[in-house]
């Protein structure tokens, strides 16, 4: 397993929503506010609307929107859905959660 | 090469759990949409809601959407274009655009449909109801599946348009407004310009009225002087009398122009006094005594007002109660009657004076009491007159709150004439009645400073003062001063313009000096000419012609 990344290694993202549907503006909401707290001054997200481009998700390979891929760092990852489950959302994008009290929640079970 | 294994299964470990949860995700609705590779490319499937967003958006927009197939036949319109269309969306989708454009856009609207992409126009577009609206209509391409269809935007310019249009109305009015301040600038220029001229026209009228009147004073005194002689032969006698009543006349045609332009231009100045009414009849008849009895007329009076004093300028009042008599012996033919009653009417008193004279056509009546107006071409060459007399007493009598009416009952058939005023209590200790001026008897012998420059009016006034008085004359300020250092005198009798001052000035000295009292004789009579004159110390002021019973009554008045 990679560790845990709460280093400064850059991320380059990609969310792919489909229009303007609750779904899709939840899931914008949560990716920013997550990369604002986590990623800091070091990440790049581009958002995508396959109505717009459908294109561009066929070359992503996504079957379904919202789709979040991390690009970089390697390894590729998708995470489909609304991106409200943030301890799942951090563990695909291989980031360990904030301190305890603060937004993300800490890992256990 | 294990830890090569070992990777590998990481990532395929990873893949799996991807796929498990893109799995469970679509299978728990957590979507919107499925990309799915097709013949054509990928294709997006939306899942249920995902387009909604969009179809709020065009219904809700504030323009007019449609989308039509390639012959103009419309697919799709949101309710915006629909109400534009004043119709209803089931009457609107499904039938031609090309029934919204005008027969002669139409060509180009084909044009159009045929090359969609890019075109913008502007039409006016013909709804449901007739009404025109203007409108733009944006074109393009539309995409969809297979079928070519093509979509077009319309916004409604009606209210842009209308704003161009009322701004540029407002242009228009903003220039109509400079315009009409223009025109008002200039009338006001000219206004300024009548007003000069009318002051010049009066000033040149009260100069006129000056120079036609001082020849007069000499002729007239003269001439009755003359014909007061009994030594004289009777046929002399009567042909001075003739003089005298012609150059009364004239100078009375004179007056009554000075008179009207001074009521017309409101430049009269009335005195407020108490007056009997029924004196200034009498006084009145007496003025006229000549006339009647020249025509052989019968007057009688019927004076039956009980409350017979009203407030009034007693020179006015007369003027006016003589010119109704004066027009009655006019137009009365010798041997007519003359009727002068009396009679009070809801504080009011009401003098009529009614003649047996040649009437007044009904259609006439209204125009007799406009200046230079008498009732027809024939009356005016057969009596004379510049018809200015009742122009004068009407406005006359109105100034003082009453009114001059005439009635008769036609041609041959006499006339009635009635002047009302109001009247008012008179004062319980009869103080502040004015009289009308009387004929001096037995007025004493007094010393009198005669100042007059023109020669033959100082001779002739000197002749006659003398023959109750004694006169000493002179013809400048300067001799005036001097006669008046040498001797007393009971009264001065000045002309304003002299050769070497002012009459003004002189009263000033003569009244501060010896405290004499004057009597001011001038061509000028206009009111400020008088006011100035009164102000300067003299008591009376005299219009020429000199009427020299006049002047006796005053200087009788003044000295006791």
């Amino acid at each position: 397993m990679d560790a845990a990344n709460n280093g400064s290694e850059r991320y380059v993202l990609r969310l792919f929503v489909t229009g303007t549907t609750p779904r899709s503006s939840k899931a914008i909401r949560n990716i920013r506010t997550l990369c604002d707290m986590h990623l800091r001054g070091r990440y790049e997200l581009e958002v995508i609307d396959i109505y717009q481009q459908p294109f561009l998700a066929g070359k992503e390979q996504i079957i379904a929107a919202p789709t979040l891929i991390k690009k970089l760092p390697a390894p590729l990852r998708k995470i489909i859905g609304d991106l409200s489950n943030t301890e799942r959302v951090l563990l695909g994008l291989n980031l360990q959660p904030v301190e305890p009290g603060h937004e993300g929640r800490p890992e256990g079970h | 090469m294990a830890k090569h294994t070992t990777v590998e299964l990481d990532n395929l470990r990873a893949r799996l759990r991807e796929a498990e949860e893109t799995l469970s995700a679509i299978r728990n609705g957590e979507v919107d949409s499925l990309i799915v590779a097709g013949p054509h490319g990928d294709q997006v499937f939306s899942l249920k809601g995902a387009e909604q967003p969009y179809r709020i958006f065009v219904e809700q927009m504030l323009e007019g959407a449609v989308t039509l197939a390639s012959d103009g036949t419309i697919l799709y319109c949101n309710r915006r274009f629909a109400e534009m269309m004043r119709s209803k969306l089931e009457k609107v989708i499904g039938s031609q655009v090309k029934s919204f454009v005008r027969a002669a856009d139409q060509p180009e609207l084909e044009e159009i449909l045929r090359n969609p992409a890019g075109s913008k126009v502007r039409y006016v577009l013909e709804a449901a109801d007739g009404s025109a609206i203007s409108a733009q209509l944006a074109f393009c391409r539309l995409p969809v599946d297979e079928v070519e269809a093509i979509c077009v935007v319309v916004t409604d310019v009606t209210e842009q348009q209308e704003k161009q249009e009322l701004a540029s109305a407002l242009q228009n009015l903003r220039s109509a407004q400079e315009q009409l301040q223009r025109q008002n600038d200039a009338l006001v220029r000219a206004r300024l310009d009548a007003e000069a001229a009318s002051d010049a026209k009066d000033n040149f009228l009260a100069a006129l009225s000056h120079e036609l009147r001082t020849p007069l004073t000499p002729v007239l005194m003269t001439a009755a002087a003359l014909e007061a002689d009994a030594s004289l032969p009777e046929s002399v006698r009567q042909d001075l009398a003739l003089l005298c009543r012609n150059v009364e006349l004239e100078a009375r045609l004179i007056d009554d122009l000075l008179d009207l332009t001074r009521i017309v231009r409101g430049k009269i100045e009335l005195r407020s006094d108490v007056i009997d009414v029924h004196a200034v009849i009498a006084h009145a008849l007496e003025t006229c005594r000549r006339d009647i009895s020249a025509k052989r007329l019968e007057v009688s009076r019927t004076l039956c007002a009980s409350e017979f004093h009203v407030n009034a300028d007693a020179v006015r009042l007369q003027q006016i109660l003589w010119n109704l008599l004066r027009n009655a012996v006019k137009f009365t033919p010798e041997g007519g009657r003359i009727i002068v009653r009396s009679h009070n009417e809801e504080g009011k008193i009401c003098v009529s004076i009614i003649d047996t004279g040649i009437g007044i056509e009904a259609e006439a009546i209204s125009r007799i009491f406009s200046p230079f107006e008498q009732a027809g071409r024939l009356i005016t060459q057969r009596f004379g007159g510049l018809g200015l007399g009742l122009a004068i007493s009407k406005r006359l009598a109105e100034l003082h709150g009453g009114t001059v009416t005439a009635r008769s009952e036609g041609h041959d058939r006499g006339a009635t004439f009635t002047l009302t005023l109001p009247t008012v209590a008179v004062p319980a200790t009869g103080r502040g009645i004015v009289q009308p001026p009387v004929a001096a008897d037995g007025a004493r012998q007094l010393k009198i400073l005669l100042v007059e420059d023109h020669d033959d009016t100082r001779h002739s006034l000197t002749r006659l003062l003398s023959r109750r008085h004694i006169v000493r004359d002179a013809p400048t300020v300067e001799a005036a001063l001097l006669a008046a250092d040498r001797e007393g005198f009971d009264l001065v009798i000045s002309d304003i313009g002299l050769p070497d001052g002012s009459g003004l000035e002189l009263m000033r000295s003569l009244r501060d000096r010896y405290g004499l009292k004057g009597i001011c004789l001038s061509g000028f009579g206009m009111e400020e000419d008088i006011a100035r004159s009164t102000e300067a110390g003299f008591y009376h002021h005299l219009t020429k012609p000199i009427d020299l019973n006049k002047l006796e009554s005053i200087i009788h008045s003044l000295v006791h």
